[in-house]
């Protein structure tokens, strides 16, 4: 236990404060963006995802979307702050937004199907194997990315196990 | 003549232009008799299996050749196989040469070690009586030289070569198709979706007939075999099985060249060169890297795919071979056929549960054949496991349920599921009879290796678009009968897919004035010269031909050995 100085304050207490002010700025910072990202997708996708995936699928909202990534990440903080219930907010608010509803629907796409399609249709962007097995319409559909069944034998003749 | 310049490293008993599942059965059976083999393939053999599996995975296009893109595309290019990577999506169009063509000839294939078996379905019915004698029975077509009687022992033999599963007491004599052996392994099992359709049409007659849903012979495991695994239902045969529980000829490939079979791949054979004496020992051929190469056999084999085989045959014209090399009939590069599609796609009333297992397990064989025949064809209907997976589902219905409909959260994922796990694909597969105008020439055009192209003239005919409708209205009384209603029916004749079946261009035949081979597949022409694969097939009926191309195959090798001792051992003696 530490004596307290003249300014009744703990011998290390200040390198406790500066530690914490400097994890609040880091907090307020990146974490931050990663950490709404992830639960905006939580909501959109009503699945449990993982954050290494989520980061990666920030950027590559960001790589389409630009700010307006940011923009939409800023409105879902701006509706949890104001206690709303994560779900109806994002429905009521952010689908129908003309500019936010897209930018929302392109990061839902992306963990479905783990690509991103041009504006006039097409082609679904891929980036790895990895995404392209992690997408979530397979096990969605009770069935399996085509190549990794992960299957016995005869499967195929039972309705799947969901 | 050039042969004194050959050297005994580049003389074989047995030279063969092509490994595909020909080539490689052809190879595998010689060299277990002791006989020097080679092996030339233009393709290489490439990475292995799991590296294509990533890459197609990654891909954003997953074309049939994405995961055999060869590490230099530009040196076997072909209708997979595009010279620049901006013709991906449009290689087949690139590479063949149809400005000539009335309809598109739309089937493809790999240029490769192992060949177009990497990624075919694996689906391996016989053809039927019947398909051997369409004149005969029918008074269309021709007759085969062979019945399917001369044929079944083969067919034994190669479904134990290839692996195949399957069914005895349905197939035991279907169109009279006898079977004198078991299948080597028991069937795949059925879908879901297959058997909850064949409780539904029993008892219920469609177009006069009880139908049977018969589980699809294949040359996929269903149980260890030759040391490849079972099939774990990855659903993605084509292109691509992860596992090598589906067949594919890189099996005898490998296993002739452990025999010591030589192989040579990055070897794209320009020309064969025929002797005084009528024989064709020379076999040219241009590496990768731009070097000639040569190499001399007592016997050759082309077994280059029925494109490829027709394309060589037609570049040897040259002294002694005026219309190319066997081409006194003038029919090399004639009668290309395919077999054409078409699917109907479909939504039950119950779930089925697509995407899973092999894209078809079952199918309906009784419109195979019939009295019908002497005036429209034959047609062969599979069941898909794949729902609408060739119109881009899955991916199109999340995209529309989320931008369409405006879905998220559980809602979305439970619509998906409830929209995709009834989605149905029937298909009908049409047989196309010979015809000498659709066939396969030289185009004044190059590829980017320096060869000419092929160019392809080809039109279907009344006899082929007479199956459709009956075919399609089959297939509305089955989606009827199993409570599942079909989504925009396309019943145009000119609108169907291809099958990837190629066939016709050297066939078989007892007249010399009117084939390239004769029942043996020896050319008619030459002496020691064979004609390996669907390449030979007078007529196509509606099966899958690559166990039929097994069969002749093995058949030929024997016929290869038997005649091998007639030829000279080496270039010295063949011109003392």
């Amino acid at each position: 236990m530490n004596k307290r100085n003249r300014k009744g304050l703990r011998r290390d207490d200040g390198i406790k404060k500066k530690r914490k002010a400097g994890f609040t700025r880091l907090a307020a910072a990146s974490p931050s963006r990663h950490a709404l990202f992830l639960h905006l997708s939580r909501v959109l996708t009503a699945h449990e995802l993982d954050e290494g995936l989520a980061k990666l699928y920030l950027e590559r909202t960001r790589q389409v979307a630009g700010t307006q990534v940011d923009d939409l990440l800023d409105r879902f903080k701006s509706l949890l702050s104001a206690g709303r219930d994560p779900i109806r907010a994002v429905r009521e608010d952010i689908m129908p937004d003309q500019v936010l509803g897209p930018v929302a629907q392109t990061i839902l796409l992306l963990w479905y199907i783990g690509g991103i399609q041009a504006p006039g249709g097409g082609d679904w962007q891929m980036q790895s194997a990895d995404q392209y097995y992690r997408a979530l319409v397979w096990e969605t559909i009770g069935a399996h990315p085509p190549t990794l069944s992960n299957g016995y034998f005869g499967h195929w003749k039972y309705p799947p196990e969901m | 003549m050039a042969e004194t310049s050959i050297s005994e490293k580049d003389t074989f008993d047995v030279v063969i232009v092509g490994s595909g599942v020909a080539g490689a059965l052809i190879a595998d059976v010689l060299v277990g008799n002791g006989i020097r083999v080679l092996l030339l393939e233009a393709g290489e053999t490439g990475v292995d299996r799991q590296a294509m599996v990533l890459r197609w995975a990654q891909a954003t296009f997953k074309g049939l050749g994405t995961a055999y893109i060869a590490s230099q595309p530009s040196k076997t290019p072909g209708p997979e196989q595009p010279a620049d990577e901006k013709d991906r999506r449009n290689a087949r169009d690139v590479y063949y040469d149809q400005a000539n063509s009335p309809e598109k000839y739309l089937s493809t294939y790999e240029r490769r070690v192992g060949g177009s078996t990497w990624h075919w379905l694996g689906h391996t019915p016989r053809l039927l009586p019947n398909d051997f004698r369409m004149q005969s029975a029918y008074g269309v077509g021709v007759d085969w030289p062979i019945s399917y009687s001369d044929l079944e022992p083969w067919y034994c033999q190669a479904e134990k070569a290839l692996g195949v599963a399957g069914d005895d007491a349905e197939w035991k004599e279907v169109h009279g198709a006898f079977r004198s052996q078991a299948f080597p392994m028991s069937k795949i099992w059925p879908s879901w979706s297959d058997m909850q359709i064949a409780r539904k049409l029993n008892g219920v007659p469609i177009a006069g007939h009880q139908l049977a849903v018969l589980s699809t012979p294949s040359a996929r495991n269903s149980q260890v075999y030759d040391g490849r695994p079972p099939c774990a239902g990855n659903a993605s045969c084509v292109p691509i099985c992860p596992i090598g529980a589906k067949y594919d000829a890189s099996v005898h490939v490998k296993r002739a060249v452990e025999k010591h079979a030589t192989l040579r791949e990055k070897s794209v054979v320009t020309r064969l060169e025929v002797d005084a004496d009528k024989s064709v020992h020379l076999v040219h051929y241009k590496h990768w890297d731009g070097k000639p190469g040569k190499a001399w056999g007592r016997i050759v084999v082309v077994a280059a795919n029925a494109i490829e085989s027709a394309k060589l045959l037609l570049l040897s014209a040259g002294p002694g071979a005026d219309k190319g090399v066997a081409n006194t009939s003038g029919q090399v590069g004639c009668n290309l056929m395919d077999h054409l599609q078409k699917a109907v796609l479909a939504t039950s009333r119950e779930p089925v549960f697509p995407f899973r297992g092999p894209p078809s397990t079952s199918g309906i064989e009784t419109f195979r054949d019939g009295p019908f025949r002497d005036r429209r064809g034959a047609f062969r209907l599979s069941l898909g496991n794949d729902g609408w997976g060739r119109a881009g589902s899955p991916y199109n219905d999340v995209a529309h349920l989320v931008r369409d409909e405006g879905l998220l959260g559980e809602e979305l994922s439970a619509r998906l599921f409830h929209d995709v796990s009834r989605q149905v694909r029937i298909s009908c597969s049409v047989e196309v009879l010979p015809n000498r105008n659709n066939r396969v020439t030289l185009s004044p055009q190059e590829d980017s290796f320096k060869v000419q192209r092929p160019a392809i003239h080809f039109a279907t005919e009344a006899y082929t678009h007479a199956a459709f409708g009956p075919a399609l209205d089959v297939i509305a009384e089955i989606l009827r009968a199993i409570d599942a209603t079909p989504i925009a029916v396309d019943r145009d004749p000119l609108h169907y897919s291809g099958a990837g079946h190629i066939m016709g261009t050297c066939r078989m035949g007892f007249d010399a004035a009117d084939s390239v081979v004769d029942p043996d597949c020896r050319s008619h022409d030459h002496p020691n010269l064979y004609i390996a694969g669907a390449s030979t097939f007078p007529t196509c009926g509606t099966a899958n031909p690559t166990i039929t191309i097994a069969a002749l195959a093995l058949r030929a090798a024997a016929n290869i050995a038997a005649a091998l001792p007639k030829f000279p051992a080496n270039p010295s003696e063949a011109h003392p």
